[in-house]
């Protein structure tokens, strides 16, 4: 039983910890181009094509910020619709 | 004027007085001379507040200070736990969010945090970049800030420390930090301490108020900046505020104070919390003194009287009140009489007993005392008094008669003493003075005469109260003082005659317009002077009086048991013995057998005023200065007519022995 409230606890603080962190920083670096925004060509050109994933701005936002995102898209289109 | 000359050797001149059609009329402007400057008689205002100038004051505010001061302190600290527990919840938080607030500070999270978010939201990561680069330059410098600031705190500290600080400094310093911290963590709406009070006291009267409660009582002022408050302003008087200011235009401060009730409405204050006057520099000129608490709920100053050394003084101003603001109000007994009225329960006979005691303590004046009523409030003031009478019995009522028909003859009396003084000298206005009065064997010394429940001797007796109107009269300037006090004041029980030659009207409370008129005179009700608003028992004491300096509400000393025993006992110790003699009981007479006995034979009947002389020469201790009309008056009860009666050729009214011996006939089979 305490084991369980604890684990809640820690849980609960855990998930808290990072909703503050996805409201105070939402972005981070692209995993893909490793933040730079466009991809070095291999043939070690000047050329150098842009990151798709990122739009070539080198951050994407978070998974928790983008959830967040849209729960609260659908919850404000809910209210419009009504 | 213009001379215009018609002709040098005309006696017809033409002198025209051209009226002047606008411009000024004023007179023409003055340059104030040093003469002026030094002239002035501007009043200044006192260098010490008034609450300190005298010991009452002192006094009150040091006990207030006290109690206030005490009962704050045994509040909080029988609160002590409740207290920490809350300061240990607090604290912490308040610790988080000081360091959170720092940090947020640091990191410049303020900066364009909305715009961000808005970024964030519609996942535009260009601009959100843009964004926080921004943040990042103008908060880049923060971080250095808050470590040199705890560098600083470390070293001060540590200087602290090395200078020697004991541990009692240290844990105070926690404490004090925690204290604020549990201030910074608290709720807005949790004061960490509880209210010490439950009602906050009104705790200042401001301009700002008094104009809004003017405005709202559409006397005809319309903006509020039309008040004015001549200097200075609103400010402490006594135990409470007094506001001066004009009204505009022509309105006059009456209107103000009829309309008293309004004004308390519109300051959300009780009635008896308010307390507007006609202010001293015109009739527009309001002065409204506001208490910190209703009159009805503060205490009331030391009388002076009770102090163990007082002595008064016939001849002086002696205090017998307190007004609103707790200053003193003061009667002289020469020369005045007073006139008590007021409902069962509106502490008539204690204001009494304040003007017997002022008497008490002049060992000169002698005192009669007789109350209608047969409580027995004024039975530890008997052994000092030349008579005393207690009671609704024949006996008690018999005696407030012989009082007054005493102090008739007494005023006779002394009207030769006088006169023969005045011839020698010693006085010079026809009055007795304090001087006469002291001279033993002048039988001038002054008289106290006090009849309460007055309306039952004059119901019994009729013509006691018109010895009651005579002595009030005459005995005034002859050092006879007269006080009657009443609960009902109607045309019966006391007739309107007494009520208008007495000086000093007291009015306690009383049910309505008509008592309160019937006692202060006609239109007092309309000129603000009511004494309806005191409830019996609870405003027991307060009235309104007129007659003296200043016409208003006074509420009389109430001194307890024991300081009423102390002054008997000081009043006792000052005299020695009873003052002057007890009047001469005088045998009840029957004035139709008198009437019938006066009748010579062979007289068909008597005019009045032969009829009063005849019985004034045959029972002078009864009838001593009886009047023509008081006869018939007295007669018309028995059924005794008053008709025509022939003296010589003439006829004029009076009593016929016909009529005489038909009352007395009637008496007769009334008796079987
Ligand atoms: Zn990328």
């Amino acid at each position: 039983m305490r084991g369980t409230i604890t684990a809640t606890g820690i849980l609960l603080a855990v998930v808290a910890g990072y909703a503050l962190s996805c409201a105070i920083r939402p972005y981070r670096d692209c995993w893909c181009c490793d933040g730079r925004g466009h991809h070095r060509s291999k043939r070690k050109s000047k050329l150098s094509r842009p990151c798709r994933w990122c739009r070539a701005s080198g951050k994407r936002l978070r998974v928790g910020r983008r959830l967040w995102n849209r729960a609260r898209r659908l919850h404000r289109d809910a209210g419009v619709a009504r | 004027m213009t001379v215009i000359p018609f002709d040098e050797y005309d006696e017809e001149r033409h002198v025209i007085e051209a009226d002047q059609v606008g411009g000024p009329a004023d007179a023409p402007d003055r340059r104030a001379t040093f003469a002026d400057v030094v002239s002035r008689t501007d009043s200044r205002r006192p260098i010490v507040p008034a609450v300190l100038r005298n010991q009452e004051g002192r006094r009150a505010l040091a006990r207030w200070s006290v109690g206030y001061g005490g009962h704050t302190a045994l509040y909080h600290l029988t609160r002590t736990p409740k207290y920490a527990a809350k300061v240990a919840l607090y604290a912490p938080r308040g610790a988080a969010r000081a360091v959170g607030s720092v940090t947020w500070w640091a990191v410049g999270g303020r900066e364009n945090f909305h715009l961000r978010q808005e970024a964030a939201n519609k996942n535009d990561p260009h601009t959100w970049q843009q964004l926080d680069k921004r943040r990042e330059r103008s908060s880049a410098a923060r971080w250095w800030v808050v470590g040199a600031a705890l560098v600083a705190l470390v070293l001060l500290l540590a200087a602290v420390e090395l200078a020697g600080m004991p541990p009692v400094g240290w844990y105070c310093v926690a404490v004090a930090l925690v204290l604020v911290a549990a201030r910074h963590g608290r709720p807005v709406d949790k004061p960490i301490v509880d209210r010490t009070v439950t009602k906050a006291p009104f705790t200042k009267l401001t301009a700002e108020q008094v104009r809004a409660a003017i405005v709202a009582m559409s006397i005809g002022v319309k903006e509020p900046g039309q008040l004015t408050f001549p200097p200075p302003g609103v400010h402490a008087d006594g135990p409470g505020w007094l506001a001066r200011f004009n009204l505009p235009g022509a309105i006059v401060a009456t209107t103000v104070l009829e309309k008293r009730d309004n004004l308390a409405a519109a300051l959300r204050l009780p009635v008896d919390q308010v307390w507007p006057e006609v202010g001293p520099d015109h009739p527009g000129q309001v002065d409204l003194w506001v208490g910190r608490y209703p009159a009805s709920k503060m205490g009331q100053p030391r009388w002076a009287l009770t102090s163990p050394t007082a002595r008064t003084s016939f001849f002086e101003p002696q205090p017998f009140g307190t007004d609103a603001r707790q200053r003193p109000i003061y009667i002289t007994l020469f020369e005045s009489n007073v006139l008590i009225g007021g409902q069962p329960g509106s502490g008539k006979s204690y204001a009494a007993r304040d003007l017997a005691d002022i008497a008490l303590l002049d060992p000169t004046v002698e005192m009669k005392i007789a109350e209608f009523k047969g409580t027995g409030d004024f039975l530890d003031m008997a052994p000092l008094c030349s008579t005393y009478a207690c009671g609704v019995d024949d006996e008690a009522l018999s005696t407030g008669r012989d009082v007054l028909t005493w102090a008739l003859a007494e005023c006779e009396r002394r009207g030769q003493r006088i006169k023969r003084a005045r011839e020698r000298g010693d006085a010079p206005l026809g009055k007795v003075t304090p001087e006469l009065a002291a001279k033993p064997g002048s039988g001038l010394h002054p008289v106290f005469i006090l009849l309460d429940e007055v309306h039952e001797l004059f119901l019994a007796y009729p013509d006691a109260a018109e010895a009651a109107e005579r002595v009030a009269k005459r005995g005034r300037a002859l050092g006879i003082f007269l006080a009657l006090a009443t609960q009902i004041a109607d045309r019966d029980s006391v007739p309107p005659n007494i009520t208008r030659c007495v000086t000093v009207r007291w009015c306690l409370s009383v049910g309505g317009q008509v008592e309160n008129d019937m006692i202060l005179g006609t239109g007092a009700y309309k000129r603000g002077l009511s004494a309806t608003v005191y409830r019996p028992r609870v405003d027991a004491g307060w009235g309104v009086v007129t007659g003296i300096e200043k016409p208003g509400s006074v509420r009389s000393f109430f001194p307890s048991d024991k300081e009423n025993a102390a002054i008997i006992a000081r009043a006792a110790q000052l005299r020695g013995k009873v003052v002057g003699e007890d009047v001469e009981r005088v045998e009840a007479r029957d004035m139709l057998a008198d009437a019938r006995a006066v009748l010579q034979p062979g007289e068909s009947g008597l005019p009045w005023a032969v009829l009063a002389e005849r019985l004034a020469a045959g029972w002078p201790e009864m009838y001593a200065g009886i009047t023509p009309d008081m006869v018939r008056e007295s007669l018309a009860r028995y059924g005794v007519d008053s008709q025509d009666v022939k003296v010589g050729r003439r006829n004029i009214k009076g009593a016929r022995r016909a009529s005489l011996d038909a009352a007395q006939q009637r008496r007769e089979i009334e008796a079987e």
